[in-house]
């Protein structure tokens, strides 16, 4: 009898630390793990190519209160340069504000104040106008910029003749 | 008093196994979940492209969670019970290597600087969640060297715990809830690598999702 009361309590024992084990089994962790590959790609810096498409030109351009104004985004009269680059570079474009143009026999001369607006499509009604003198290009895929140069001339000490000047600009990767 | 004298083994045995019933009821674990306790919805985008550096350069290529380049951070949607924690373990290194690149003797593989960076949004969101959007202003950004964290699944309100969480039984499904991950950092700059020179940049990010166990 003693020894059936025995085996009985170890019985029970058993039964409790079998239980025991069963619910640490239940606590295993529940896990997921993915995988993400990260990646960049380093250009060496290709000079930049600049290609003049079209110069800014005044005529037709009807002055209001003595001023000539060229929009970089509407005007067809607008310049028009391409400016290739490395693909995903950053590229910073600095340029002179104002500049002066002389007339052909250098006697006199006009103030014109640049405007720039700039697109990475060839679609200059939807460029973004640049205000400052100073733009950050991010080129994407196609390393391609547009850049549309418009301005004020201010011609009310103007003398007649025919005057020329250049848009002066520094172009580099950053 | 024979009979009980027969008894006292048995009652030995009784206590010690009362004893060891009490010991075990203090590891008790309420993770007996069925099916899928946590499962990871979606991954936009696959991966963490920083895109193009220029050699020599001293800007690093930043993407940022709401800010520079954010339409590249990888997100990642993940379900999993809501009154549960998470663990999130994130296996990286610090550095991009270029593995195209075959170095001679005596020259370091060619690398550059990178940050991991991780947030986490967890306000509750339901299993139909798909609005990155608000995802992102829910978003919680991890500071910059943490490569373990732990947060609810679902945040909880201010005040004392909540009870622990129902047992899964017949009948009973667990209530679930929709979390996001966010993956971004800073890659180089160049002038700060290794022997760099031009070419592809990468390494692998292991990141590991477990329901926490504070057992």
């Amino acid at each position: 009898m003693k020894i059936f009361q025995s085996v009985v309590s170890f019985l029970i024992l058993s039964f409790i630390l079998s239980g025991w084990t069963e619910v640490r089994a239940q606590s295993i962790p529940y896990k997921e793990e993915i995988t993400l590959s990260v990646s960049a790609r380093i250009v060496a810096s290709s000079p930049i190519d600049i290609i003049t498409l079209q110069n800014m030109t005044v005529q037709g351009v009807n002055p209001q209160n003595n001023l000539i104004y060229i929009s970089p985004i509407s005007s067809p009269n607008a310049g028009l340069l391409q400016i290739n680059a490395e693909p995903y570079s950053n590229v910073r474009i600095k340029y002179v504000m104002e500049e002066t143009l002389l007339d052909v026999d250098g006697n006199s001369s006009l103030t014109v104040e640049y405007e720039l607006s700039i697109n990475t499509l060839r679609d200059q009604g939807s460029s973004t106008p640049v205000f400052v003198g100073e733009v950050d290009l991010l080129f994407d895929e196609s390393g391609t910029y547009f850049l549309w140069l418009g301005g004020k001339i201010d011609i009310e000490n103007a003398e007649s003749g025919s005057f020329t000047g250049q848009f002066t600009f520094e172009i580099e990767y950053i | 008093m024979k009979l009980s004298r027969s008894y006292i083994p048995f009652l030995l045995l009784a206590i010690l196994g009362l004893v060891g019933h009490s010991a075990v009821a203090q590891v008790i674990s309420f993770k007996t979940l069925a099916s899928d306790p946590i499962s990871i919805q979606q991954v936009y985008p696959l991966d963490l492209e920083f895109g193009g550096l220029v050699l020599n350069s001293s800007d690093p290529k930043v993407i940022q969670l709401n800010g520079e380049n954010d339409d590249r951070v990888v997100v990642i949607a993940f379900d999993a019970p809501a009154a549960y924690d998470v663990n999130v373990y994130i296996n990286s290194v610090d550095f991009l290597e270029n593995l195209d690149y075959i170095p001679a003797q005596g020259e370091s593989v060619p690398s550059i600087p990178f940050q991991f960076r991780v947030a986490y949004a967890n306000p509750g969101f339901p299993l139909s969640h798909t609005d990155l959007i608000a995802a992102r202003n829910a978003a919680v950004e991890v500071p910059a060297g943490f490569n373990t964290l732990t947060f609810p699944v679902s945040k909880r309100a201010g005040g004392l715990p909540a009870p622990p969480p129902t047992p899964e039984h017949v009948g009973y499904s667990v209530p679930m809830s929709r979390a996001y991950l966010f993956f971004y950092g800073v890659a180089g700059p160049t002038n700060a690598g290794t022997n760099v020179v031009a070419g592809l940049y990468q390494t692998e990010v292991v990141i590991e999702l477990q329901l926490a166990n504070y057992d």
